[in-house]
């Protein structure tokens, strides 16, 4: 049995093997019919009877699909399905974001399978990389769907040319991390986090906060430098680069923001503070940091690249970005709300509860609608955030209470024993929270999280009631037009349906994966 | 033939590690402790035995604060135990602390286990944490296990991780809690022998313990507590060998 640890940069999961389950019993069809079906007078009975009406119900949607359906709605109409009203002289950003990311994600899944293979050699096992059925197992139904997207809708080359870049870059990502030596692995994270980043950066331009999501997807990079310093040089570069990013922090708020530059002015004087307590490496990580956000800021102005408004977005495109960017937002806020509830401070715990029991009291249609109509007159202003900005902040903090409550099970499940053992040994109770509560609790309740992720990802489709063009919302576009007017409505309907469970169900696959592999219920 | 010393807080000519004056403890209206006077000197080693319910382990766990005592004073190296979380963490970080059921961090591995309180709150260096963590590992004699999760570790070995994991703190005071109860027979051994090692070494140690074997070997001193008194105390060769109180020789009876 082996107990798994969830944290550190260098090892955001170590993993179990997959465990093998029993030998499958090999039987000829003829006695696998005899056992399930027949093997007594009720299971006969049964059998005689929905077997017929399974039969036909399969017979019928087999011919609804390959025969009677006419899908010439959804033949003529992939691209509206898939990125919806986006400009198509735009197109290719969505189109080299997809490829980027690939790569991304390739990078990110290789370095995951090297970390946990460097772990395994410390501790002796064997360590067996996870085969390319277990994958399939995992994801076979977004292969699917995106194989139903090229074989049966698509007619043109580019998008095959786009998804074999996309398989050709992800698992070259993958290798390249994989087999990278272990001492770069600072390096596969940030590169690979930082091919994520770009990808959006392709649609989203390289304004507003930009550099921000690409410094910290260059954290891992720097903090493993400078963990490689000597003693000597750490104890001129950590004056000099806190040095450096204050100066950095005061440019930014003479010429640009006042916001960024009085943050930075705090972060550097946190920064100082490390130096006066001798903490070298970690105020060099400040320092340098700092100096990165700088850098790159300067950087993107000069590259300049302008982005394409948040209201361009729709389609399918636009369905995953807002269930992705809830999915990130919601989980942090959620873990933070469920630790104010159990909070010894009475303020901070009335405030959650207040806060969970209302997101939890009204359907999230209301709070989407409130986010889109009434929030202009309650503040009697123009709101300046994008309709789709508000859109992700009613799911995200919708989302967020339902966390809370899951994770509140996940701390209560932690035994007692657990936080004496680090009251005994001097930890604060943040730190007992941070190193030894949260770790345990959030791998007991990867289940119920994915669940609450899956419900997330379909409520996206209530996008279309406050106007937003999400999957299923394409459809009113689809069918307004002229050709398709009341035509093939339980088509497309079937076909974004397809889509969903497509993804819903590789989510559902793999936390049922995850969860065998973090070896959660076998303590 | 040693002197009888009834007396809990008789220390002879050591300096004083632990004073517990007038002690009580409450659970609700239950009365968990009773007035306890107990003096616990400088590389003593004193262990405490009694029925179960008689209120050993509420007696150390409220030396480090795990409970809070409800009138009395607790004074630990000189550090009085008040609401001042300063002073708790102060004699938190002077004693370590060795449970029943292990409470290892199942999520970390042994040299996580080990390092984490040494790097989270004495602020050490991980390889500074690492190297000592080693050590410790090599003293209770599993140095190849550092890297292994608990749940890979025997009974026997968890526990000794347990203790290497109180001793990383540097403490001056060891606090066991029923070490062995929890543990397969076969097992016993290499615990109490870790201890037993710990108890040359100097340390000062309370052992709440049903292992008799153990009292008899290694205490300076044994304490009998019964309903949250504490009834009789003696060498072990007075203990065991010429009881005074009934209720003493009742218990030896029932268990030897």
């Amino acid at each position: 049995m082996t107990m798994t640890e969830v944290g550190g940069p260098d090892n955001p999961f170590i993993l179990v093997n997959e465990p093998e389950g029993p030998p499958s019993e090999k039987l000829t069809p003829w006695e696998w019919i005899r056992k399930n079906l027949f093997s007594s007078w009720v299971n006969t009975l049964i059998t005689l009877i929905f077997g017929p009406i399974a039969l036909y119900l399969i017979y019928r949607f087999a011919r609804f699909v390959f025969v009677t359906g006419r899908w010439d709605p959804v033949d003529s109409n992939l691209e509206l399905f898939m990125i919806g009203t986006y400009p198509r002289e735009e197109r290719w950003r969505v189109v080299s974001q997809l490829i980027v990311m690939s790569a991304g994600i390739g990078g990110a899944l290789g370095t995951m399978n090297a970390s946990a293979k460097a772990r395994r050699k410390l501790t002796g096992e064997e360590f067996v990389p996870t085969s390319w059925r277990t994958y399939a197992s995992s994801y076979w139904s977004v292969v699917l769907f995106v194989l139903v997207l090229l074989v049966g809708f698509t007619d043109t080359t580019g998008p095959w040319l786009m998804v074999g870049a996309m398989v050709v870059l992800g698992v070259a990502g993958w290798a390249a991390t994989t087999w990278l030596p272990d001492a770069l692995r600072p390096l596969s994270w940030s590169a690979s986090a930082l091919l994520i980043v770009v990808s959006f950066q392709l649609l989203s331009g390289t304004g507003g906060w930009a550099w921000f999501y690409t410094v910290l997807a260059l954290v891992p990079l720097i903090s493993g430098v400078v963990g490689r310093l000597s003693p000597s040089i750490a104890r001129m570069a950590a004056p000099a680069t806190v040095g450096l990013g204050l100066a950095i922090a005061i440019a930014a708020l003479v010429t640009s923001s006042v916001v960024v530059g009085l943050v930075g002015i705090l972060v550097g004087i946190y920064g100082l503070v490390l130096v006066r307590q001798g903490d070298r490496l970690d105020a060099t990580r400040v320092g340098l940091i700092m100096i990165a956000s700088g850098v790159v800021t300067v950087l993107y102005r000069a590259i300049g690249l302008s982005g394409i408004d948040w209201s361009e977005w729709s389609g399918l495109h636009l369905t995953m970005t807002v269930a992705v960017a809830s999915t990130l937002l919601a989980f942090p806020i959620g873990v933070l709300l469920a630790l104010g509830r159990r909070s010894s401070l009475p303020a901070i715990r009335v405030m959650s509860v207040a806060y969970i029991e209302f997101f939890r009291g009204a359907p999230l249609i209301t709070f989407l609608l409130a986010g889109a109509f009434f929030l202009g007159f309650f503040l009697n202003t123009e709101s300046p955030l994008s309709l789709i900005t508000r859109a992700i902040a009613a799911i995200t903090l919708f989302s967020a209470a339902y966390i809370a409550e899951i994770v509140r099970g996940g701390l209560q499940a932690v035994p007692k024993g657990q936080v004496e053992a680090g009251l005994a040994s001097g930890l604060s109770q943040p730190q007992i929270t941070r190193f030894i509560v949260l770790p345990q609790a959030l791998r007991a309740v990867i289940p119920a999280m994915v669940g609450q992720f899956i419900s997330l990802f379909k409520d996206t489709s209530l996008l279309g009631i406050i106007a937003l063009s999400e999957f299923l919302d394409v459809r009113l576009l689809v069918h307004a037009q002229e050709d398709f007017r009341g035509f093939g409505i339980a088509e497309t309907m079937t076909f974004v349906a397809f889509g969903f469970w497509a993804f819903a169900f590789a989510m559902s696959r793999e936390s049922q994966r995850l969860e065998r592999r973090l070896g959660v219920g076998q303590r | 033939m040693t002197m009888v010393d009834a007396d809990a807080t008789n220390i002879g000519t050591r300096e004083t590690m632990i004073e517990l004056v007038d002690v009580d403890k409450f659970f609700g209206d239950f009365q968990a402790l009773k007035k306890i006077n107990m003096m616990v000197g400088k590389q003593e080693v004193v262990v405490v035995i009694g029925p179960s319910g008689s209120g050993k382990s509420t007696l150390i766990r409220c030396i480090n604060r795990l409970e809070k005592h409800n009138a009395g004073r607790i004074v630990v190296d000189g550090t009085e135990l008040s609401d001042d979380i300063r002073n708790i963490t102060e004699i938190r970080r002077e004693t370590g602390m060795v449970f029943q059921s292990f409470n290892l961090f199942p999520h970390l591995t042994v040299l996580d286990n080990i390092t984490l309180a040494p790097r989270q709150v004495a602020r050490r260096s991980k390889s500074e944490a690492e190297e000592t963590a080693m050590s410790l590992l090599e003293r209770v004699k599993i140095p190849e296990q550092a890297r292994k999760f608990p749940g890979q570790l025997s009974g026997g070995q968890q526990q000794r991780v347990a203790i290497a994991r109180a001793l990383a703190m540097t403490p001056k005071v060891m606090l066991f809690d029923e070490p062995t109860s929890a543990l397969d027979p076969e097992m016993i051994k290499e615990v109490l022998d870790t201890m037993k090692d710990l108890a040359e070494d100097g340390m000062t140690m309370i052992v709440v313990t049903h292992e008799m074997g153990f009292a008899r070997e290694v205490a300076d001193r044994v304490v009998f507590m019964a309903d949250g008194e504490i009834v009789e105390v003696g060498s072990p060769e007075h203990f065991f060998t010429n009881p005074q109180e009934e209720r003493t020789k009742l218990f030896l009876s029932q268990i030897l």
